[in-house]
């Protein structure tokens, strides 16, 4: 919403209040201020031309000299649009410049002469001021003044209305907060008293409601002899000032009605709505609008030229033809107001505020007037608005009333509500303390009623524009805003305290990703939705996935079920700025469809790239580990097919870590191969706490023996590992210390056993009898030579 | 001069000049080099009688051969020092980071957790009762508007905020509650500059007999000192939020251009920038999770995250978070 100083100044006098204090007390008690618009900043000033030639070189452009009030005239080089003359007076933007359309406007040289302006029209302004296209001044005016100044352009506020503001959306609504602030006089509009003679009074014209569930209020009134033209300065202004464009005279005061009071109006033209067909046994000439809900997919051609469809239960007005108007949304074409227009049915009603809001969605149209209805119209300002508009028109157009205002209401939307207002339930609620009569005086310079007032407590009715105040704590926010939120104490939080509960999940999160990060693991963040094609390269089962019912595009289709398709992207990224190895994890939850059953867990997934496949493997089996330590637990990990393992812990899998096929690193043109791993932490928090134990330092030193096992078919290292250790309990310690693979595919596997006893320092024959047994069954279970 | 005390002489001589620290090269050239006294002796010892010619001669030639070792020594021990490089760069680059995200989601989280707040969290995948309904935001409210959302079926969507968090969290518990709730959040909008169909949003809750608005300004005060430094000034205006009555929202003075610049691109020219929107539990929230509203009241605060970091690293691009170059990425330690 956009609200001139000039006009809400009508309502109340803010003349010694600074613009800058103005827009900070609004955004505190009001609405924010997004911006302040000022015409004042752009240098457009009346210029009088001294001389002008023609420029020799040049087909279009001229050269003048233009007097805009400085010690010297301007040199300034103009095209031959508009013509120009010795004593023309102008609106000149005085280099450097910014125009109101962005354009900027610096000094520039051609042919040899220096351009310090330039002559402005309308459309370079982005404003409709004049029929030539360009303003022209007359001699009393002021040299060098600025045009906006003289112009009269008013500073504007740009606010962002709150949704339960719907009062705010008019200029008197935002000059009622203002009053309330500054404690000032509101002066609210004059509405006119309408004359009518009851002769002129049109018997031929009718109105009927067959909708009155979802009208809260429908009012109207029949204009005649009126004389379209365009409207006045004034007007116009005011409507640019909001950003409006003016049109002719009865839509502009409509609009200025709406802007003013935040009722929005409609005018059909009379002559367009169609006659009652004579043979149906009526008279001839007779006109009727009805007021009803659409049924039978009903078409209609809007104001802005669009055929549409029109939702059944949508309401409608519409003559015995045809629809006139989408009642609360858009005007139609074929009843619109023209230049021509000389007989007009002028329209303000109150919609039901969701059935505007349902219509407006299918059909997806907004315009101020359905926003203003969403958002509910004051239905006790409609019959005035109707009267204050009406009077603009004939003031403007001349004319006179023909008909009586037709006015159905709601009886049910004018109950009042009554809320109490506790002074002691304030105070324990805010932590701030007032005394009645202020809370009471601040309601009621916002249009409360009060009643019942007592040393504590009084009753109150809203104002019937503010819908939005239904509960005792809406009463509160008023008291508050309007003392402003920072003259609020600042206390801190009272009560029982006890030591917070850890979050475990939370916890293996963050502890997990600081330990990984310092293990050279980079974090990544994803989007937790992909396409269709992630799935498919990423080879993961599609049913499983869940798909959104309204993605913004391929790339949000499905919700991920897996992590990996996202680091791949981010490895994709990375693979040609980083040379060496490349590990990125990412924790974030994962989604599945099992069948019907959602699951959301939160995973965690690792994917290092590297030239060494093996050391990729290490590398991510030492992130498993210490992932795993973290809980107290140890990890194993367990073939499950060719490319792919378990990670289990206990006897229970909690992911998997996997080769990753050449084809899904993307980009490489170093041909990394990489490896991923990923664990479900949700599962992982839910295994028993594992309590971390004690065990004393063995105290006889221990005596390490290296055995190399040769064997020519591949094998798996892991399970022979840990075999070794349950096989007496003088290990302590089992390790590679070499894995060598020769060319006639031949491994050789070093392993070093370290063994000790807790009782005595054991002797060499001892150690190497019992070496040798051991070397001797691994080598029998597992095919090896013995080298 | 008696040769036997001048052998002594230069014995003495030449240890100072090893204690001194001279250049070997000049040591050997001044006690072994032709025109050196030493050099003299040994050319004229033939001219000596035989008793003294032998006992001066073996004299001469043992300092001779012990001033030989010692240069030798002295320049060899020099050679074989051994060499170490302490400036060797590190074995693992050690720029690699958790996310610049976690790092400011742990760093508020962490403020509310040493006050006592305990970490909560719920699904991202969340019902229209909890997301919506359940904080006062009914089916044709236009504050559904702003929150365009994400539908997996018609009951269920992605959260379009984390305030849906404080619902589950008071059905569970009884007040005291203080919960502080980081978390992703979902809105349909398309990705530019300053929009991203994915966010990060914070949550904060508390629910007591008795806790206040001017609570809540004392807690989101003193937080924002704890984050962005306590020179930074607050205030906070009127706003609107369906879960809140009253419902504010708390600026913080441009940390940018020092609420200094009318050009400034974070404030825009104002001074401030708005970061966190809060208020007083509406009493429909507190019905909706099962409590009386009646007799418990509670205060809630909830900010984005994306835009304090853009804001501290001055960024002009949120789409960075989440393109994963790690060229950005480790640049936050």
């Amino acid at each position: 919403m956009k609200a001139s100083l000039e006009w809400l100044q009508q309502f109340v006098n803010l003349k010694d209040i600074p613009l800058d204090k103005l827009a900070e007390d609004i955004s505190l008690s009001v609405a924010e201020v997004d911006s302040i618009d000022t015409m004042k900043i752009f240098d457009i000033r009346i210029g009088e031309i001294k001389s002008v030639k023609k420029i020799e070189k040049s087909t279009k452009l001229h050269h003048a000299l233009v007097d805009v009030g400085d010690k010297n005239n301007l040199s300034i080089i103009f095209g031959g649009y508009f013509p120009m003359k010795k004593g023309d007076r102008l609106p000149v933007a005085v280099a450097p410049t910014l125009l109101p359309t962005g354009i900027q406007i610096e000094r520039k040289e051609m042919f040899s002469i220096v351009s310090e302006g330039m002559l402005v029209a309308d459309d370079e302004l982005g404003l409709n001021l004049s029929t030539e296209g360009i303003l022209r001044f007359n001699k009393s005016t002021k040299i060098g003044q600025n045009i906006f100044d003289y112009l009269k352009f008013s500073d504007s506020l740009n606010l962002s209305i709150t949704p339960n503001r719907a009062d705010l959306l008019s200029i008197q609504g935002i000059a009622r907060d203002l009053s309330a602030i500054y404690k000032k006089k509101f002066t609210s509009v004059t509405i006119p008293k309408l004359n009518f003679e009851d002769k002129e009074l049109d018997q031929h014209f009718s109105i009927k409601i067959k909708c009155s569930e979802s009208l809260r209020r429908y009012a109207a009134i029949k204009l005649s002899g009126l004389k379209n033209a365009i409207s006045p300065d004034w007007m116009q202004k005011r409507l640019s000032s909001a950003g409006l464009r003016p049109i002719n005279a009865i839509v502009d005061c409509t609009n200025y009605c709406m802007l003013e009071l935040g009722q929005p109006l409609h005018a059909f033209d009379y002559e367009k709505i169609s006659e009652i067909d004579v043979d149906r046994g009526h008279h001839a000439g007779l006109r009727e609008i009805t007021v009803r809900f659409s049924s039978g997919h009903e078409k209609f051609s809007s104001l802005d030229e669009v055929k549409r469809e029109i939702p059944d239960g949508a309401i409608v007005i519409a003559d015995s033809k045809k629809i006139l108007a989408l009642g609360g949304i858009i005007g139609g074409l074929d009843s619109s107001v023209s230049e021509n227009t000389s007989q007009i049915v002028l329209e303000s009603a109150v919609f039901d505020p969701e059935l505007i809001r349902k219509t407006s969605k299918i059909l997806n149209i907004s315009t101020d007037a359905s926003y203003r209805f969403e958002r509910g119209v004051d239905e006790e300002i409609t019959v005035a608005a109707l009267k204050h508009a009406a009077g603009l028109i004939l003031e403007i157009c001349g004319g006179k009333i023909t008909s009586k205002i037709f006015d159905f209401s709601d009886r049910k939307s004018t109950t009042k509500n009554k809320i109490i207002f506790s002074l002691d339930r304030y105070e324990s609620h805010t932590g701030m303390s007032t005394s009645i009569e202020n809370a009471a005086t601040i309601l009621q310079t916002l249009g409360f009623q009060i009643s019942k007032k007592s040393k504590k407590n009084f009753e109150t009715a809203p104002p019937s524009w503010r819908k939005d105040i239904t509960i005792e704590e809406d009463l509160f926010e008023e008291i508050l805003r309007i003392s402003n939120y920072n003259s609020i104490p600042e206390t801190f939080i009272s009560g029982q305290f006890s030591p917070p509960q850890p979050n475990a999940l939370f916890d293996l999160e963050n502890k997990t990703a600081s330990l990984l990060a310092s293990l050279g693991w980079q974090e990544a963040l994803t989007y937790s939705f992909y396409s269709s094609k992630n799935i498919r390269e990423s080879q993961l089962p599609a049913d499983s996935h869940i798909q959104l019912l309204n993605p913004l595009g391929y790339e949000t289709a499905y919700l991920r079920a897996s992590l990996l398709p996202g680091l791949l992207n981010a490895l994709a990224r990375n693979v040609n700025i980083i040379d060496g190895d490349i590990k990125f994890f990412e924790i974030g939850h994962v989604f599945q469809n099992n069948k019907g059953h959602i699951t959301e867990t939160s995973n965690l997934t690792g994917l290092i790239a590297c030239d060494n496949i093996d050391k990729a493997i290490s590398e991510a089996r030492l992130a498993i580990d210490q992932v795993s330590r973290l809980l107290n637990k140890t990890a194993a990990v367990k073939m499950s097919g060719d490319i792919n393992a378990n990670i289990v812990l206990g006897n229970k899998s909690f992911g998997t870590i996997n080769v990753v096929n050449l084809e899904l690193i993307r980009l490489d043109r170093k041909k990394r191969k990489a490896i991923t791993f990923n664990l479900n932490l949700t599962e992982l928090i839910k295994l028993p706490k594992t309590q971390a134990t004690f065990e004393p330092i063995k105290p006889f030193p221990r005596v390490d023996r290296d055995v190399t096992f040769v064997t020519t078919e591949p094998s798996f290292i892991g399970p022979v590992l840990s075999e070794i250790i349950d096989l007496d309990d003088l290990i302590v310690d089992v390790k590679i210390v070499d894995n060598f693979r020769n060319t006639d595919s031949e491994t050789a596997l070093t392993i070093r056993i370290s063994y000790a006893s807790d009782l005595k320092t054991l002797n060499d024959s001892e150690v190497n009898a019992l070496h040798q047994k051991l070397i001797k069954k691994i080598a029998q279970k597992y095919k090896f030579k013995i080298k | 001069m008696n040769i036997n005390l001048e052998l002594d002489k230069i014995n003495r001589s030449f240890q100072e000049s090893l204690l001194n620290k001279i250049d070997p090269e000049k040591i050997k050239v001044l006690f072994l080099g032709r025109k050196s006294k030493l050099n003299d002796i040994l050319k004229n010892i033939k001219v000596l009688s035989g008793v003294e010619r032998k006992k001066i001669g073996a004299k001469a030639n043992l300092l001779k051969k012990e001033i030989e070792t010692k240069i030798a020594n002295f320049t060899s021990s020099k050679q074989e020092k051994p060499f170490y490089d302490l400036t060797l760069p590190a074995g693992l680059k050690p720029t690699y980071s958790v996310h610049p995200m976690r790092q400011i989601q742990n760093e508020i989280t962490k403020i509310f957790t040493d006050l006592g707040f305990e970490v909560a969290s719920g699904p991202e995948i969340e019902s229209d009762w909890y997301n919506f309904e359940a904080l006062n935001i009914h089916a044709n409210h236009p504050a559904r508007d702003d929150q365009d959302s994400f539908y997996i079926n018609r009951e269920q969507l992605l959260r379009t905020q984390t305030s849906p968090v404080q619902i589950r969290v008071l059905e569970k518990s009884k007040p005291p509650v203080r919960i502080i709730c980081p978390g992703k959040t979902f809105r349909r909008d398309a990705s530019d500059a300053t929009h991203t169909p994915m966010f990060h949003q914070l949550e904060g809750l508390v629910v007591d007999e008795s806790v206040t608005f001017a609570d809540l300004k004392g807690i989101l005060i003193y937080a924002a000192k704890k984050l962005f430094g306590s020179s930074v000034k607050t205030r906070f205006r009127i706003s609107y939020f369906p879960f809140v009555e009253p419902g504010a929202e708390m600026d913080i003075s441009c940390t940018v251009c020092g609420a200094k610049s009318k050009s400034c691109p974070a404030c825009k020219g104002t001074g401030w920038l708005e970061i966190v929107g809060c208020g007083s539990v509406h009493p429909n929230v507190i019905k909706n999770a099962g409590l009386n509203p009646k007799q418990y009241q509670g205060i809630a605060f909830g900010m984005g995250l994306e835009r304090p970091l853009m804001i501290k690293y001055q960024l002009k691009d949120i789409r960075l978070f989440f393109e994963n170059d790690i060229r950005f990425l480790t640049q936050f330690s």
